[in-house]
């Protein structure tokens, strides 16, 4: 039996709803039993169970404001241990059960079978500013709300926490940033997108509204364009993997203290205790930052980094020195062979922490931008390749995994372009690069392979499951709207080939078998997927 | 590889072992409470448990002590699965001794390779 996971989740998912709805009345009902007796602790145990348990499951079935919230409450009433719950804490948390019941409501009634298209809430009373973001948002696959004053921004808030809020700095004033900061620290505000937009030429400004919480600053006139790709940046912050940590280092102590330092915070941690195994072990764990001892067995951590610089492959990975030697002769040579920054032991947890995220968040940055497509934020041409290759040598240990290549064209693009002008054409290139990212898995890597040519590989998926999925899409493509000033609105269609990776199979053959099938799918009347083994399923 | 998930709740129960079994090949058994994951522990030796700490009849971290006095089951690597969050928690978690912690909520994608990267930083049972 083959099952599909992503059909599976969803079933599990609609009645996780259900349950979860159920418990949120059960939370309430313990709430109300606190409202008659404050000390009431078998009540304030039983909310704070039932809350944890939603906290536990949110972000799993695609929740992550439930996980958000729930865990706030959660905790607040862990730590209030056996004192009285009193009438403000209450209230703070019955409104957090009403934001839970209409997370929970509003999301169900949406198609159950794909994530909810991204919400962005938009404030302003410039009636110029809509129309071109409105037109742009939507493109990316954003539903977009305008609010015309800061009671009704309220207001729209209390309904539903949006993915992003764009605030016009000339609507609130002064008050822009104070309000910024008080979004930012309501129940679940922390994972919203907050930018504000409006004249601020001077840096100062810009600094304070990063300080109030904002995540971006943007002059008048908009640059749409800009304002979407920091929207997109921002979404992809939040997907990231955990980040993975090599920590070279060989005495117990140090080790046992990295490792549990960073694994409560979330990283994947791996040491290397052998620095003759530093090579192989760097290749297989492949990380995102390396956390060097100094004064190693045999050898000096100088040394290793000295050589990793070597490989062009390693060539923007971060590396800290974790170390005793503090004189500065040591830091010119550390920073000679090539490490980024020096932490002195005994390090702080918290220095530890902040050091290593902001260091890969910067680098995953860096190098997000030489990897992904200005245009669309997919992977590159050169970069999807390589992801593919790394697919072709796993298969060769891992030989039952599946993965299907998917070729895909999109039809007769060359007229929209001539038709409408290319900056339409973009959008369209966009609209199918948005619908591509919300629908595919994180697992699943997509690229834009050249100008309205995209691949995809998809894991764990055999040919015709891999088939079945590409129809999905292609249906759900067809029924986009696209407009262009002064025409009709017009649709778009593409087609597919789609090949599985056979054990043995090279590369080239590979990326040949999907792109034969794609060529079929083409000859046999486009907007239809096709499989390398001659299956089709045409629109 | 067998796999045992122990938590109370059904959901989590069933979502763990669709990750488990689709993205990670294993088999899965389930226990409710801790009682009953001693029993199955003995009785069908998995490879891993995942274990939640806020059970209805025991805390995780007294089944983990049982586990651990108990011949037939001191050696099967046992996974927190939790929660319990903060940084405070965490360390009070992994003062028990667990041979590792997961927490929750997880990525269903990702949960069976992260039970396997784990398993596979371990030293090998003998």
């Amino acid at each position: 039996m083959t099952t599909d996971p992503n059909e599976a989740l969803r079933a599990l998912r609609q009645g996780w709803v259900e349950h979860a709805r159920t418990r949120v009345e059960e939370a309430a009902a313990a709430l109300d039993r606190l409202d008659a007796a404050a000390t009431d602790d078998d009540a304030r145990r039983d909310l704070a169970r039932l809350l944890h348990g939603l906290a536990g499951a949110g972000t799993t079935y695609g929740y992550p404001m439930v996980t958000q919230v729930a865990q706030g409450v959660e905790r607040e009433a862990r730590d209030l241990g056996q004192a009285p719950v009193d009438l403000a804490c209450r209230g703070r948390w019955r409104e957090a059960l009403a934001s839970l019941r209409r997370a929970l409501a509003g999301e169900a009634s949406t198609d159950a079978g794909s994530a909810p298209l991204a919400d962005l809430l938009l404030a302003t009373d410039d009636g110029a500013l809509p129309g071109p973001l409105i037109l742009r948002a939507e493109a990316d696959g954003y539903h977009v709300l305008t609010v015309t004053s800061v009671s009704a921004l309220r207001a729209a808030l209390q309904v539903r926490l949006p993915q992003a809020i764009v605030i016009d700095r000339r609507l609130a004033g002064d008050a822009t940033l104070a309000l910024v900061s008080e979004l930012r620290s309501r129940p679940g505000g922390d994972v919203v997108a907050i930018l504000v937009v409006g004249p601020m030429a001077d840096f100062p400004q810009k600094v304070e509204a990063a300080h109030s919480g904002a995540d971006g600053s943007f002059d008048l006139p908009l640059d749409a364009d800009a304002l979407m790709r920091r929207l997109q940046q921002l979404a992809e912050r939040h997907r990231a993997a955990p980040g993975r940590v090599l920590v070279v280092e060989d005495e117990p102590y140090h080790t046992a203290f990295a490792r549990s330092v960073l694994e409560s915070a979330g990283y994947v941690v791996h040491i290397c205790e052998d620095p003759a195994a530093f090579e192989r072990e760097l290749g297989a764990f492949d990380p995102d930052l390396v956390l060097m001892d100094v004064a190693l067995p045999g050898t000096s951590g100088y040394d290793l980094v000295r050589f990793l610089r070597q490989d062009a492959r390693h060539a923007t990975l971060p590396v800290l020195y974790l170390t005793g030697m503090t004189t500065v002769d040591d830091r010119i040579e550390g920073a000679r062979a090539g490490g980024d920054d020096y932490l002195v032991k005994p390090v702080s947890p918290a220095l530890l922490l902040t050091t290593v995220a902001a260091r890969i968040e910067r680098a995953r940055f860096l190098r997000s931008l030489v990897e992904r497509d200005g245009l669309t934020r997919l992977l590159t041409h050169t970069a999807f390749l390589e992801r593919a290759r790394a697919v072709v040598a796993q298969k060769g240990r891992r030989a039952e995994r599946n993965t299907a290549w998917v070729m895909l064209d999109l039809d007769h693009f060359k007229a929209v372009n001539d038709r409408y002008g290319h900056p339409v054409g973009d959008r369209v290139l966009t609209a199918l690069a948005s619908l591509l990212r919300q629908r595919l898995r994180q697992a699943d890597t997509i690229g834009r392979y050249g100008g309205e040519e995209f691949a995809i590989l998809l894991d764990d998926l055999d040919e015709s499951e891999a088939l079945r999925l590409m129809a999905r899409l292609r249906e759900q493509f067809a029924a986009l709207s696209h407009t262009a000033p002064g025409a009709e609105p017009f649709r778009c269609t593409f087609s597919a080939g789609v090949a599985e990776l056979p054990p043995g199979m090279d590369l080239d053959l590979w990326r040949q078998a999907a792109d034969d099938a794609l060529y079929a799918a083409k000859a046999n009347g486009r907007n239809r997927v096709r499989g390398a083994s001659g299956q089709e399923i045409a629109g | 590889m067998i796999a045992l998930i122990v938590d109370d709740e059904e959901h989590l129960r069933t979502v763990a072992r669709l990750a488990l079994t689709v993205f990670g090949k294993m088999q899965v058994l389930e226990a409710g409470d801790g009682r009953t994951a001693l029993d199955v522990a003995r009785n069908q030796n998995p490879d891993v448990i995942l274990l939640d700490v806020w059970l209805p009849d025991m805390s995780g971290t007294e089944v983990l002590a049982r586990l651990r006095a108990d011949d037939a089951t001191r050696d099967i690597p046992v996974f927190f699965l939790t929660g319990f969050t903060r940084p405070s928690e965490l360390a009070e978690l992994r003062a028990a001794g667990p041979s590792g912690i997961l927490t929750k909520p997880f990525d269903p994608a990702r949960l069976a390779r992260d039970v396997e990267e784990r398993m596979a930083a371990l030293p090998p049972r003998t």
